[in-house]
């Protein structure tokens, strides 16, 4: 089980959204990804709300040299350039959501070059709505689509899936993925995000740790209130020898 | 203490800044081989071969920029070290790209573990068995293992093998990513320049 901090940018700062809208700045990335590295941050996820990965070199350089944890990198990565790019830099992962729904078949030659450990799978939906955010499309109508191409992945080894709830906040909506999990397949290592917080992780760790062989979180509004959620969800897990203490 | 000179082999795909960040936090000046000519700038106190990719494709990058002659001829005298996807490099062959040979430092294949559970990906314990490799956990992102002779294992992590070494040679390679993990991965790195650059 990893513990993922997943921070949002938007012009060289870290910000919280209320949906992807009314940003707030929280800080300097240096400095938040620096504070989330103390906590044991198992990876940090960067994700550009603008959309453009190549924007995201600069700062994945600087954060490269700064700090010693995993990077992964959401939001625009739509070519081989900018892949190598991001890598070069500093990138250990490449978060894919808008390839896989788009050109499928990008994602294959991003595997055949970087191996598929180096690829996470996106899937933003909203759970209140019941569609997915790349395409408009209601889950029932493309979730029979996804759910083949995500076993055709899973078959060369990609099994790493984010799967983010972007109706949930963790305050108002808890997050829910029963909607998203039938299509998964049973190979698939799920990063569930979107709204989560210590008190969803037990529940959602509850419902899935049976049927999946691994399952990893990623917290991102949680990260930025006084209480850091990573330790004490380190703590509550610390029994569970599949996660580091 | 004198400063230490890296050369990191670049083949295209590999995560540079990390390494040379992880290096230089320990004052080790590194530099880039990316070709023959870049070997004859200076002298490296040890190589490393990083990892983050697909081993056909670094394979071949090695092949045809004239490296593999460079590494196989500079382990002789000078410590390799091979991460990840350079560890495996250090083998014969991977599944990965069947036909892709690789440099044959240490004999063995990389195989085809987790068909039926994708990727590892994560912090996991690495115990040593031979060694002194700081025993901790370390991160790891890779899709293929190691499979060398038993004699060749140094450390392993829950039933994959996680770090291998040479006998006769100062070549070591590992499978996770100490320049990703953290503080583990600082005393890894003072341990490797410890032992193998006293």
């Amino acid at each position: 089980m990893r513990l993922i901090s997943s921070i949002l940018i938007q012009d060289d700062h870290v910000i919280t959204t209320r949906n992807y809208s009314h940003p707030t700045i929280v800080g300097k990335p240096n400095t938040v990804c620096t504070y989330l590295e103390r906590y044991k941050s198992d990876e940090i996820q960067l994700t550009n709300v603008l959309g453009d990965a190549l924007h995201l070199i600069p700062l994945v350089n600087e954060l490269a040299k700064s700090i010693s944890t995993p990077l992964s990198i959401c939001g625009g990565i739509d070519s081989i350039y900018t892949d190598s790019k991001l890598i070069e830099s500093g990138a250990d992962r490449l978060c894919i959501e808008k390839l896989l729904f788009e050109e499928p078949h990008l994602v294959d030659k991003i595997i055949d070059i970087y191996g598929a450990q180096s690829v996470v799978l996106r899937i933003t939906f909203s759970s209140t709505q019941a569609y997915f955010r790349c395409n408009g499309l209601p889950l029932k109508q493309y979730g029979p689509i996804l759910k083949k191409r995500l076993a055709e992945f899973a078959n060369k080894g990609l099994t790493d899936i984010m799967i983010y709830d972007s109706a949930a906040d963790g305050l108002a909506c808890e997050p829910s993925y029963h909607q998203i999990t039938p299509l998964l397949p049973t190979q698939a290592t799920p990063i569930f995000g979107g709204g989560i917080s210590p008190t969803s992780v037990s529940v959602v760790y509850d419902q899935y740790h049976n049927t999946f062989p691994d399952i990893s979180f990623a917290f991102s509004h949680y990260l930025h209130l006084h209480e850091n959620p990573l330790a004490s969800t380190r703590k509550h897990f610390a029994a569970i020898s599949c996660i580091r203490p | 203490m004198s400063i230490r000179r890296a050369a990191i082999v670049n083949y295209g795909c590999g995560n540079l800044t990390s390494i040379s960040a992880w290096l230089a936090r320990e004052s080790v000046e590194s530099y880039v081989l990316r070709t023959l000519d870049d070997t004859n700038r200076f002298q490296p106190d040890f190589v490393v071969l990083p990892g983050v990719g697909s081993f056909g494709p670094a394979s071949h990058y090695i092949r045809n920029n004239g490296l593999c002659e460079y590494l196989i001829r500079s382990s002789q005298t000078i410590p390799l070290l091979g991460i990840c996807l350079g560890a495996q490099l250090l083998l014969d062959e991977s599944d990965e790209s069947p036909g892709q040979r690789g440099l044959s430092l240490i004999s063995g294949k990389v195989t085809e573990n987790f068909q039926q559970s994708g990727s590892r990906v994560g912090w996991y314990y690495s115990r040593t068995l031979q060694h002194k490799i700081p025993e901790d956990y370390y991160y790891f992102n890779h899709s293929y293992k190691l499979e060398p002779p038993l004699e060749n294992v140094i450390s392993v992590s829950d039933d994959v093998i996680s770090a291998i070494g040479s006998i006769s040679l100062p070549i070591l390679g590992v499978q996770f990513h100490p320049e990703k993990s953290q503080i583990a991965g600082s005393k890894f790195l003072q341990y490797f320049l410890s032992t193998y650059l006293p």
